[in-house]
Formats: structure tokens, C-alpha cells, sequence
């Protein structure tokens, strides 16, 4: 059993002028049993304004707006959404064999931190809200800029230290964008149709990582190298790798290329990043992708006529990719594992040289299993998350019944179907990592490593009300 | 404007806890189902179970790391290539002298040892404060430092300077070292804990704590330092005490790695293992089995071999070296097996630790770190290395290992010119190939090839033969010359710790 305590101190003031002007100020101080004896305690200060135009006198005679608002919002935020315990060194067992009986053993399994603290977000938002029409339409837009200081995540230390990794707190990273929604009574009588639709444009920028500002390189593929680098002035977790050129089509091409120890013709073809003429892991590798989606969006289209009412919910995502590391046993070609269709269509000979990406099984084939450019794929996708369709019984058919005041029949089908061309299970991905740890995920984003599928949820529902 | 006092919505003001004066404990919260470190190292009880847990590293580390790198590199074994399964090739990289910095099994290896350090780190800046009595506490602290030792040998030889961390961090803010220290200084260092260890350890423990390691031990690990570095009159100085601990030669040689014979009265120090239960057992059997061989060579028709078998083969140069009627030979290694259909597979394998199974997949047998033989060798060698004599003591020794092996003695102006050691350099020639028989398989060879001056000659004809009896070597294998008895610093550490390279 885990034990976590968290102690915390709020005050808030609110105060508004004739509805017109809108203030909150809150600020708060919350000390965590996760972090170091030197640094538990964090103050949080944020504030809030709002004008709301529409109330005021000039505005009245602009009757077609029947809503307008400007917000915005400055505030200091923490994240304590680490494990518990991480901060002290903890005792893990390792036994050994003494006098021929087992000997318990106790050894060191994290490192000490007693500065491990709060992860701290300031964050400006700025807004605008405008109902038009006695609020038929309304908008939203919303801007945001949140950098985010002390970053809590599992950082790689030196294995001389005789610990692969300890949480800390470094860099700074900037997330900013805009969100847009629109909401809009389409029809209104008899038959009903209501829209709603949102998107939202992130930009995720490293801004600074420690001291020397060393990239930080995380994941690990089934060959041991990374998968992820984290570098100043990029996305956060970007895809690093080999980049794929080709196989080698022939003895010519194998001889005035650069190569690893086991390529021979016919056997897969990588960029050598760093020109020394030999392929080697990790050295040779590049960026060669990133999971941060350009936008993504929702859209709910809601019908209804007389007792029915139908309500269609489509999401999507676009401009990301995936690296589907699962490849690592898809492409393995030692020709012990069920291997991607891809491969029928291998290198056999310069005369039949396949699709000329996918190599012989004949040489180099650990390599080939290694992270590549060929593991990313677009993770966009359009979703139909959600279609209800529901009939409400009128209260005149209810009538007779003395105990039944309301009653509804629906159905529904959640994630009817998902419009993509990735090729695995699901576009929405993240592996969860061994260690259980929230932090640690953050740094090796947009992963598949053989995720479950969404599954396809049939409802039949009745509803009724006593 | 007067008056807007009564818009004035003020004063939520809420403090969800105040539990003042206890705040401290409130937010102290450590694991219960295991132990934070602040809690540990506090009591004789902890200190106990921490030397255990030093200990715990060598086992992990013998299992694969030790003989990858101290026998699978040298002139002794190769692999079985395996075409169906690659999962490995890393190893094999190691063994054809090609392995980068990034292989898994190198960081492995090095992780493995530092692993070892860290924890006799602490248990060293810990023990002090501990109440118990001197005499155990000087014990704890001599296996703490003969672990290190080991470790910081180990490293030292593979890689050259390493880092030199003698004190575990306390925070990732200090995770760092102070770079590569030079071979001297770690070597230096190694030489300050064996000596230390050797005035703590006991000569003997009792039979519940057998296997620790003894005074016997610390210093015969010294004598290796000493003449790693050349320095054979310190070397002897130090043999000379292990010869008066009362360690004898096993009459027969093949029964020195009997399960039934552990820590025998030759054994100076042996990694323990204990096959009845699962986190503890060795798997040799399994490792050096031929992958081809299905249960035949293992006994154990359940388990499926593939790519984590066929390793540490002996080389045909290997299976040569023994001399006509040497008893080590059958004791030590099989040249093949016979197969279901009755046809005899030419695939030899190392035997020395084939004694059959516990349960599927795990073994009792120990695996040597030093014996009796070798201190008697490495005493042989120092007296020659101070001068050649005609005959006298480093003969006796030479010929005392070689009459257990059954093999006539060597002497001077013999007869048979392969018996006849005429001069310092013969005798030098004859010690090492001694060693190499009687050793084989225990993880010296490389050393001693390294330490001899002979590697890069021996491991390129090596290299050669490989080349011209395989089809499956990587072009670029054995290309050896001086930089590559080094192992490369794993690219992890250059990174994080900004090490400089070896040069390859």
C-alpha cells in the first residue's frame, strides 16, 4: 500500500461591477509528500479578468449581439503527478548464496532527491466569447501560452553512478495555440438541428533543458538504442532514428556506399548521418518525426423532430505521426516471427529487387529491426466516436401510467469506425511505460508498441424517470 | 460610485487545513511494503543483508558479462552462428572484435560492474555509524572492498581509465563524475582496498557463511593486480601468504567443479549459485550447449534451444592445446555430440559446468573466480620472472598441476624437446599454456593473453583461422591492433558523463 499526502492553503476573491467587470484573484500554497524535505511547498497565484461588453450602454443599441466578452487570465499552476516516494533512494531485494543457503540481499534501487519539487506552469489566456441572435451562434477563440519551468521527468543519469535514471525537475517548454468553437442552432421548430464544433492548434516548443542544454535522448528499442530526442527550440519527444534510404541494389551500390559490418547486397540501406562511411546505431541517427498533431477538432451535429433525437459526434487529428515500434517483431526477418506483408515484397536479386525499401532476409537483419524512418506513419485520422439515436415518449402516452413520469429508448454506437492510414490497431497511441510512472511517458510520445484497440461499444438503453 | 461596496462580493476565504505545528509529519510519508534508504544501513542486521546484496552483483554478472568478455573474446571459444535467430549478434560482435559503443552487452557489462560499486559504496560511508562489534564490522567492510576491487579490476583492464567513484551520489545533481581517471589511479585504488580487505577478512568461515570472500581471496586478487601491472616481487610477497592459508590442490581435476564439491579445499573464490531456487541458479549448461543440440546436450527435453545458446564454443586452436593424455580435456570440453540418428555432430562445447539440471532451465553449479592452481601458477611465473632457474620451486609447481593433469613433467634439457624449458622466455612460453589448459573456461584467458603482450598476435592468427573456416564473419572482424584490447566506454556514459572515448 502507497500512502500520499498533500496539504494545502486557498484564498479567493471574487468581485464584479454591474456584471460588467469581472475579477478573481486566488492564490494557494500546497505542500506534497512526493518531493524532497528541502523543497515541498508551492505557491500558486493566479488572476482573472473579464469585460463584458454586451452591458454596456453603447452596446445596446446593437441588439443582434446578445453576448459579448473579453477574458483573460494569468496564473501559476503546479504538477505533482509523479510516483510516490520518488525522491528518496529506496531498498529493493537481491539475494545471494551463502553457505549454500539463500542470503537475503538489499540493495539501492533509485537515487536520493532531496530537491525534487514542484513542476510550475505559468499560463496566459486570453478570450473572447460572442453570441449572436439571442445566442443562435456563438463563438469562442481562445488564445494560451503556458511555459512550463522544472519540468518533473525521468532523466537518464550516468550508469556510473550505478542508477540508469532519477526523476528530476529541468528545462522549460512552451505550449501555445489557439482554440476555436462554434456553437449554432442550425434549425429550430418542429425539426432541430444543432451544431457544435470545436479546433484546437497546439505548439509544443522545448525552450530550454539543462545546463548545457545536451538533448535528451529517451525510449529504448528492442536493440537498446533510443527512440526519442528531446532538443532546444523543437517539439518535445520527437522521433529519432535511421533514416531509411533503400536496400543496396547491387554490388556497386554496396561497394560506394556507407555500410554496417553485416550489409551485404540486397540487405537495407540507412543515411550515414554523421559521413564517417560506416553505419552505426545511435550516431547515425536523425530526427525522423514528431507526434505533435498541427490541429485537432470535434464535431457534434445534433437532430431531433418530434421525440426523436439523433446526436453525431465525429473527432479527428491531423499532421502527427506514430512510430509504430511494434515493427522491432513485425520486421524482424530472422524468419522466426510472423512478419508485415510488406516483406513479400523483399529484395530477392538486382533483377527482383521487390519494392526496393524492403530487404533480403539474407544479411543485416538485426539493423533492420532497429528504430527507422520506415516505422513512422501519419497519425491522422477522422473518427465517428459516437452516433445516438434516442425517442422520447410523450408525456400524453405516459399518461395512463401512474408511476412512469418520463421514459426514453436509445441506442448508441461508440467508435463506429476510424478513417486513417495507419496501419495498426489505433492512431491515438502512447505506450505505458514499466515503471507505472506518469512523468516518464512524457518524453517518448506517439508510440505503438502493439496497443490495444478501441474496442466498438454497442448500447441499447431505456431511460425512464418515477 | 459611492455605493459599490454592495456589489462587492469578498471574502471566500477558506483555508482547507490547518493543522499547524505537524506539518512536517503530515507530509513525511515513506514506503511500507519496502524500504527507504534514510531508514536502512542503521542497523547490524541491514549492514548483513547489504553485503549480501554487494555480493548479488557478481552472480548477475557471472551468469553472461564475465565469460563474454574474459573467455568468449579470447582464443578459447567462439559461438555456434545461429542463422534463425540474430537476437545476439551483439555478442558475437564482441567476440569478432567489431562491438561499438552502443551495444547493449557492453553497457551492460560496464552497468553491471558500477552497479556493484554503488552498492559497496554505501554500505562503506555507512558502516562506520552502525553499532556492532569491530570484529564483524571489519569483515563487512574487507567484502565491501574486495567487491569493489574485483569490479574496479575488471573495468580497469577492459576499459582503460574509468570513472573513479568511491562515494555514491546523493542527488541526480551530483550524479555526475569527475571524468576518467587515469589507470594508475585506479588501479592504485584497487590496490589500497585489497590490501585493506586482506587485514580485514577472515582465512575461514564457518559453513553457514561460506563463500564470502576470505583473506585468501583478497590477496590472491592482489597478486593478479600485481602482475597485471608487472610488478612480480610485490606479486609474491602476497602469493606467499596464500600459499601458508592452507589451500590444497583437488586430486582429481574434474572434480573440482562437482556441485556436490563446492568450495573445495582449491577453491580461493567461487561465484555461488544454487540451483533449487529461481533467482539464484546458474544456466551454464544451457548457455555453452550447442543450439543444434536439442535435449541431448542439456538432459532437458523441455526446453527449446535458440539464440541464447551455442555460446563460449571451443575453438578447434582451443581443443589442440591439450596435450595427448591430458585429463583436463574430457573434463573441461566435448568435441561434439551425438545426434538423435546416431551421427556425431562436430560441434564442440564446455562441459566444465555440465552436471546436470535442478529443475528446467536451472543448474547448481558454481562458477570459479580463483583457484589454488592458479595461485600456484602465478607463483611459478613470478619466481621466473625474477630470474630463470634450472629447475628448483617454479618447476615443482609447474609439474604439480601438470602430474594431476597426468601429463609427464616439464624440465630443463629434456629429452622430449616439448617437455624441455631451457629459459626464462620458455618457461614464460610454458606457464602460459599451462594456464591456458588448466584455466580454460574460467575466464582468464583473455587476460592473461592481454597482460603477456601476446593479444594482438594471437587473436589476429585467431582471427584468421575464423575468417578462413566461416562463412558467416563480418567483413572487418579481427582487425586487431593495440586499441582494440580496449573496449570502447559505452556512448551512454560518454554522453551523460562526458568521457572521453577510447580511441578504436
Amino acid at each position: 500500500m502507497q500512502k500520499w499526502s498533500i496539504i494545502s492553503y486557498l484564498a479567493r476573491v471574487n468581485y464584479s461591477y454591474k456584471e460588467k467587470y469581472l475579477f478573481t484573484g486566488t492564490i494557494r500554497t500546497d505542500g506534497s509528500s512526493r518531493f524532497g524535505s528541502n523543497k515541498r511547498y508551492g505557491t500558486f497565484p493566479s488572476a482573472a479578468i473579464a469585460w463584458r461588453i454586451s452591458q454596456e450602454d453603447f452596446m445596446k443599441k446593437a441588439d443582434w449581439i446578445s453576448d459579448l466578452k473579453l477574458r483573460a487570465t494569468y496564473g501559476l499552476s503546479g504538477n505533482f503527478n509523479i510516483g510516490n516516494y520518488t525522491f528518496i533512494t529506496n531498498i529493493g531485494s537481491s539475494n545471494y548464496v551463502l553457505g549454500g543457503q539463500l542470503s537475503g540481499g538489499r540493495v539501492p534501487t533509485s537515487l536520493n532527491n532531496p530537491n525534487l519539487t514542484w513542476e510550475e506552469s505559468s499560463q496566459l489566456d486570453a478570450g473572447i466569447d460572442l453570441g449572436i441572435l439571442k445566442d443562435r451562434l456563438y463563438f469562442n477563440l481562445d488564445y494560451y501560452n503556458r511555459i512550463t519551468k522544472g519540468m518533473l521527468y525521468n532523466s537518464e543519469i550516468p550508469l556510473s553512478s550505478g542508477y540508469s535514471n532519477a526523476i528530476i525537475n529541468s528545462g522549460k517548454i512552451q505550449n501555445k495555440g489557439f482554440e476555436f468553437g462554434l456553437n449554432s442552432k442550425n434549425l429550430q421548430g418542429d425539426f432541430t438541428w444543432n451544431t457544435s464544433a470545436n479546433i484546437a492548434f497546439n505548439r509544443n516548443k522545448v525552450l530550454a533543458l539543462n545546463e548545457n542544454n545536451d538533448p535528451i535522448y529517451s525510449g529504448r528499442s528492442g536493440e537498446g538504442s533510443y527512440q526519442h530526442i528531446t532538443q532546444v527550440g523543437h517539439p518535445v519527444g520527437e522521433f529519432f532514428g535511421y533514416i531509411l534510404e533503400g536496400v543496396y541494389k547491387n554490388q556497386a551500390d554496396l561497394d560506394n556506399s556507407p555500410k554496417h559490418v553485416t550489409s551485404v547486397i540486397g540487405s537495407v540501406k540507412y543515411k550515414d548521418v554523421d559521413n564517417n562511411g560506416i553505419i552505426e546505431p545511435v550516431k547515425d541517427f536523425a530526427v525522423i518525426g514528431s507526434p505533435q498533431p498541427d490541429f485537432t477538432w470535434g464535431l457534434t451535429n445534433t437532430f431531433g423532430y418530434k421525440g426523436f433525437d439523433l446526436n453525431i459526434l465525429l473527432v479527428g487529428s491531423q499532421g502527427g505521426q506514430i512510430l509504430k515500434t511494434a515493427n522491432q517483431y513485425l520486421l524482424n526477418i530472422d524468419g522466426i516471427f510472423n512478419v508485415d506483408r510488406k516483406v513479400l515484397n523483399r529484395w530477392r536479386s538486382p533483377e527482383n529487387p521487390g519494392d526496393g525499401f524492403t530487404p533480403t532476409t539474407n544479411g543485416s537483419r538485426v539493423i533492420y529491426r532497429d528504430v527507422n524512418s520506415s516505422w513512422v506513419e501519419s497519425a491522422s485520422y477522422m473518427r465517428i466516436q459516437n452516433i445516438t439515436l434516442g425517442y422520447r415518449f410523450s408525456e400524453k402516452f405516459l399518461r395512463t401510467s401512474k408511476i412512469i413520469k418520463g421514459a426514453r429508448i436509445y441506442s448508441s454506437i461508440q467508435n463506429l469506425t476510424t478513417f486513417t492510414k495507419y496501419s495498426g490497431a489505433n492512431p491515438e497511441v502512447s505506450r505505458n511505460t514499466i515503471s507505472g510512472n506518469a512523468v516518464s511517458n512524457a518524453l517518448v510520445p506517439g508510440e505503438d508498441f502493439t496497443n490495444y484497440p478501441l474496442p466498438r461499444t454497442f448500447t441499447l438503453g431505456v431511460n425512464l424517470t418515477f | 460610485m459611492r455605493n459599490y461596496s454592495k456589489y462587492i462580493i469578498v471574502g471566500m476565504f477558506f483555508i482547507s487545513l490547518s493543522i499547524s505545528g505537524c506539518k512536517k509529519s503530515f507530509l513525511d510519508q515513506t514506503p511500507e511494503a519496502s524500504l527507504p534508504g534514510v531508514n536502512f544501513y542503521r542497523t547490524e542486521a541491514d549492514i548483513k543483508q547489504a553485503v549480501s546484496g554487494a555480493y548479488s552483483s557478481i552472480s548477475d554478472m557471472g551468469r553472461v558479462s564475465y565469460w563474454l568478455f574474459g573467455e568468449m573474446r579470447s582464443d578459447n571459444t567462439t559461438n555456434q552462428y545461429n542463422p534463425s535467430d540474430r537476437g545476439f549478434e551483439q555478442r558475437e560482435f564482441i567476440d569478432q572484435f567489431l562491438v561499438g559503443a552502443t551495444a547493449e552487452p557492453l553497457q551492460l557489462y560496464w552497468q553491471q560492474n558500477y552497479t556493484g560499486i554503488l552498492r559497496c559504496n554505501e554500505i562503506l560511508i555507512r558502516i562506520d555509524e552502525v553499532p556492532m562489534s569491530a570484529e564483524l564490522k571489519n569483515q563487512y567492510k574487507g567484502e565491501a572492498l574486495f567487491l569493489r576491487a574485483f569490479h574496479y579490476f575488471n573495468l580497469v583492464r577492459q576499459f582503460g581509465g574509468v570513472p573513479l567513484r568511491l562515494t555514491p551520489s546523493q542527488s541526480p545533481a551530483d550524479a555526475r563524475s569527475k571524468g576518467r581517471a587515469a589507470p594508475e589511479e585506479v588501479y592504485a585504488q584497487v590496490i589500497i582496498d585489497l590490501n585493506t580487505a586482506a587485514q580485514n577478512l577472515p582465512a575461514k568461515y564457518s559453513s553457514a557463511e561460506i563463500g564470502r570472500a576470505t583473506q585468501g581471496a583478497a590477496l590472491s586478487l592482489l597478486a593478479k593486480v600485481y602482475m597485471t601491472q608487472k610488478k612480480f616481487n610485490e606479486a609474491l610477497t602476497v602469493l606467499r601468504k596464500v600459499q601458508s592459508l592452507g589451500y590444497s590442490l583437488v586430486s582429481v581435476y574434474g572434480d573440482i567443479f562437482l556441485p556436490s564439491n563446492k568450495n573445495n579445499s582449491e577453491s580461493v573464490f567461487e561465484i555461488q549459485y544454487l540451483g533449487s531456487q529461481p533467482g539464484l541458479s546458474s544456466n551454464f549448461l544451457y548457455q555453452f550447449a550447442p543450439w543444434s543440440s536439442g535435449s541431448i546436450v542439456t538432459g532437458d527435453p523441455g526446453t527449446t534451444l535458440g539464440g541464447g545458446n551455442g555460446w563460449n564454443i571451443p575453438t578447434q586452436d582451443m581443443i589442440d592445446a591439450y596435450e595427448a593424455g591430458d585429463l583436463r580435456k574430457d573434463a573441461s570440453l566435448a568435441e561434439g555430440y551425438t545426434d538423435i540418428t546416431g551421427e556425431f555432430v562436430k560441434i564442440p562445447y564446455v562441459k566444465k559446468y555440465n552436471h546436470g539440471i535442478i529443475e528446467r532451465g536451472r543448474t547448481n553449479d558454481n562458477f570459479p573466480v580463483i583457484r589454488y592452481a592458479d595461485v600456484l601458477l602465478m607463483i611459478a611465473e613470478c619466481l621466473n620472472e625474477q630470474g630463470f632457474i634450472a629447475g628448483g620451486e617454479p618447476f615443482v609447481l609447474l609439474n604439480q598441476i601438470r602430474t594431476r593433469a597426468g601429463l609427464p613433467v616439464k624440465t630443463p634439457g629434456n629429452a622430449i624437446a616439448a617437455l624441455s624449458v631451457d629459459n626464462q622466455q620458455a618457461f614464460r612460453d610454458a606457464i602460459l599454456q599451462e594456464r591456458r589448459v588448466e584455466l580454460a573456461f574460467e575466464n582468464h584467458r583473455w587476460y592473461d593473453l592481454v597482460r603477456s603482450g601476446k593479444a594482438v598476435a594471437v587473436m589476429t592468427a585467431h582471427g584468421q583461422y575464423e575468417i578462413a573456416h566461416k562463412t558467416t564473419i563480418p567483413a572487418g572482424s579481427y582487425l586487431l591492433n593495440t586499441n582494440k584490447l580496449l573496449l570502447p566506454i559505452p556512448q551512454k556514459d560518454v554522453n551523460l558523463d562526458n568521457l572521453t572515448q577510447n580511441p578504436q
